[in-house]
């Protein structure tokens, strides 16, 4: 993703060509770049070589099995996010696969969408702490400025407005429950309360109509932060 | 009462009649052994008197005459149960002395041996022996006859000495054959209790050494069949996992193909590559509930563990979050911790289904519910909408596979109730169809029963 006008840089091993091409194109219009390994081995190579910011592994590679060239790649202590694609389920598959270090897990066929929201979310993990700027959508968080802009004009936070949109936004797109949420921010501060909590998200809502990202209340679990699903812009 | 091709009561049928035929025959043979031999004793007493009275034969005057003193005569007639008779005659016929009224002889006598027959005197039955034999170069003939009584009591007595035993024992047969037969069928009686308590899908072969010689030709031959449906198990299931790897990998690849071309914004047939694009869904969605299905169908032994309905509805909810705010329908939950046994990898697929039915049913701006909670022991898992609901008559034919209600729209294959109705039929949960109090819309709900003991975990 080309937050910070950085140019992301994406393995993609897979033997079928022609899906291949299919999400490499995608991805490329995305902004990404996206370099194609046609087997394990090549993709090994890459990873070892390159060191791109992210991997997409298919299970099923030629010359060295998806799961071997993870293996390889964590043992090398390569921190690179790691992405799985396989045609196979199996919640064991999914446990093992965890266990040697892949940092999601997709189901053929993929939905480039869905994708590119996993490809987005792991660099946001991966870059959140060394890099400090999160760019979810019109949104840009400067995360040790401890500020927002919506496009290039800055949004008016207070602290715990600021505390609960960092927590949020840091897990965009994925359900945040009600206990996390408060368990999170009292520890940060003193103690707080649901209506508090409700307080500051509908202050919030309102501060980032603008931006087309919106705080969402899951009925029973939680709050879910729903970022655009904008293409990354090529840099200029 | 067993039904009748039963080989117990086949078993029990032939014996008896056995028994009873050997029964019978024996105790006719023993009577007349028993009788004859008897009778041989009475008969020669009654000779005695016939050669004693030939003694009492004397020759007076060239005439046979016979004198009988008084003592003689009681001691030669007299018996405590039956009367007796002798007439003498010689050769020519003359009557020496007795009693004319016994019948003559039918046949010629032989000389000097005992000959027996019945006849009858007065009407009363009676016994005769009778002699022919010479005294003082003369001819001469002896009959010495008794009634019948003494004969009589003995044959009653015979009778009754061996009746009455193999009357009992004609009694206990039937009872004795009958435990008999079976403990002798126990064997196969064990072999049905051993097959009746395994679990669906065991098809491990089934121990023939400690079973009965005879029994074990049919184990091997049950273990050869139980063997052969294993492999093609093995082989089906490989398959699906084959046809799973061989069908998705071409439809993603299709998928991305189209989704990339939808991207790029100088392609001149965008709009009918997003027409084409539902349909591809579809089609993954299809292929996907096929092997869902036919993966959850085998009698696989599901592995059970305990686990958590709330937490695997929490797992579901971010992918199922993102497919109702795409339809505008609120998606809520109702999460209460609780526990079954059962498959994760199952439990979600069927969940999926539940809320992916919901979603596809429910129109825009709608509302679905999602709840969880323990129940009496065991769990309801329930899924509420807003939508149109399911009418009553509907309601059975469901979870039938590609039944879809008439006249719906919408991308579903008919497929996905089916498979939730399998995964909880598995889990030996029921599925239950209703209207939602809420939400007014339908309700369906799989009914968790009682956790199992810990026993069973084992088995």
């Amino acid at each position: 993703m080309a937050e910070n006008n950085k140019i992301m840089h994406i393995l993609l091993a897979e033997d079928d060509s022609l899906l291949a091409d299919g999400l490499a194109r995608a991805l490329r219009q995305s902004g990404y770049v996206v370099n194609w390994a046609r087997d394990g081995i090549e993709a090994d190579v890459c990873l070892a070589e390159r060191s791109p910011d992210l991997a997409i592994l298919d299970l099923g590679l030629p010359g060295m099995g998806g799961s071997e060239v993870l293996r390889r790649l964590r043992e090398r202590g390569q921190q690179i996010p790691a992405l799985i694609i396989t045609a196979r389920e199996a919640v064991n598959e999914r446990v093992r696969l965890l266990d040697l270090g892949a940092d999601d897990y997709l189901v053929k066929p993929i939905s480039i969408d869905e994708l590119e929201a996993r490809i987005r979310a792991l660099i946001r993990r991966g870059t959140a702490v060394s890099e400090s700027l999160v760019q979810l959508g019109r949104l840009r968080l400067d995360m040790s400025g401890k500020r927002a802009w919506i496009d290039s004009s800055s949004v008016d936070l207070t602290a715990k407005e600021w505390e609960v949109l960092e927590y949020l936004a840091l897990r965009a797109n994925k359900i945040v429950s009600k206990e996390q949420f408060m368990d999170s921010l009292c520890s940060m501060d003193h103690a707080i309360t649901p209506n508090a909590v409700e307080k500051y998200i509908s202050r919030l809502r309102i501060k980032l109509a603008p931006s087309g990202t919106t705080i969402r209340t899951v009925r029973g679990l939680g709050y879910y932060l729903e970022a655009p699903n904008e293409p990354a812009k090529q840099p200029a | 009462m067993s039904p009748p091709n039963s080989l117990h009561r086949k078993l029990l049928r032939m014996l008896l009649s056995l028994v009873l035929l050997i029964m019978v025959s024996s105790a006719f043979v023993g009577y007349s052994i028993a009788f004859r031999s008897a009778v041989r004793a009475y008969d020669r007493t009654l000779f005695d008197t016939a050669l004693a009275i030939r003694e009492q034969v004397h020759i007076v005057d060239g005439k046979q005459t016979l004198n009988l003193i008084d003592e003689a005569e009681e001691v030669l007639l007299t018996d405590n149960f039956d009367q007796i008779f002798f007439r003498v005659f010689d050769a020519r016929g003359n009557e020496i002395g007795g009693n004319r009224s016994i019948p003559l002889p039918k046949e010629k006598l032989p000389k000097n041996k005992g000959y027996f027959y019945n006849a009858e005197i007065d009407g009363m039955p009676v016994r005769v022996a009778a002699l022919s034999t010479e005294k003082a170069q003369m001819s001469l003939t002896i009959l010495s006859a008794e009634t019948q009584v003494k004969r009589d009591n003995l044959v009653r007595e015979i009778l009754i000495g061996m009746l009455f035993p193999e009357l009992i024992l004609l009694c206990a047969a039937p009872v004795l054959i009958w435990f008999g037969i079976r403990a002798g069928l126990r064997p196969l009686e064990d072999l049905r209790r051993q097959l009746a308590s395994r679990s669906r899908g065991d098809l491990r072969p089934i121990g023939a050494s400690e079973m009965a010689y005879e029994i074990q030709p049919f184990i091997r031959q049950l273990n050869h069949l139980l063997c052969q449906l294993d492999e093609s198990r093995c082989v089906q299931d490989a398959f699906v996992s084959n046809a799973a790897h061989q069908l998705r990998t071409p439809i993603a690849a299709l998928y991305a193909q189209f989704e990339a071309m939808l991207r790029e914004s100088e392609n001149p047939h965008r709009t009918q590559i997003a027409q084409v694009l539902p349909a591809l869904r579809r089609l993954a969605r299809l292929i996907h509930q096929l092997l869902a299905l036919a993966r959850v169908e085998p009698a696989d032994e599901i592995k059970r563990q305990p686990t958590d309905l709330s937490s695997i509805v929490r797992d579901l909810a971010d992918g199922m979050l993102s497919r109702a705010i795409a339809k505008g329908i609120d998606l809520g939950f109702d999460l209460e911790p609780a526990e079954i046994r059962g498959s994760d990898v199952l439990l979600r697929e069927a969940i999926s289904n539940l809320i992916d039915n919901a979603i596809c049913y429910t129109p825009e701006n709608g509302r679905i519910t999602v709840s969880c909670r323990p129940d009496s022991g065991g769990a309801v898992l329930c899924v509420e909408d807003s939508g149109p609901g399911i009418p009553e008559e509907e309601r059975k034919k469901v979870f039938d596979r590609f039944y879809r209600l008439p006249g719906s729209a919408g991308e579903g294959s008919g497929l996905g109730l089916a498979i939730v109705w399998q995964i909880a039929r598995q889990h030996g949960a029921l599925s239950v169809i209703g209207e939602s109090s809420a939400l007014k819309g339908a309700s369906v709900s799989l009914l968790f029963g009682p956790l199992e003991k810990k026993a069973e975990d084992n088995a």
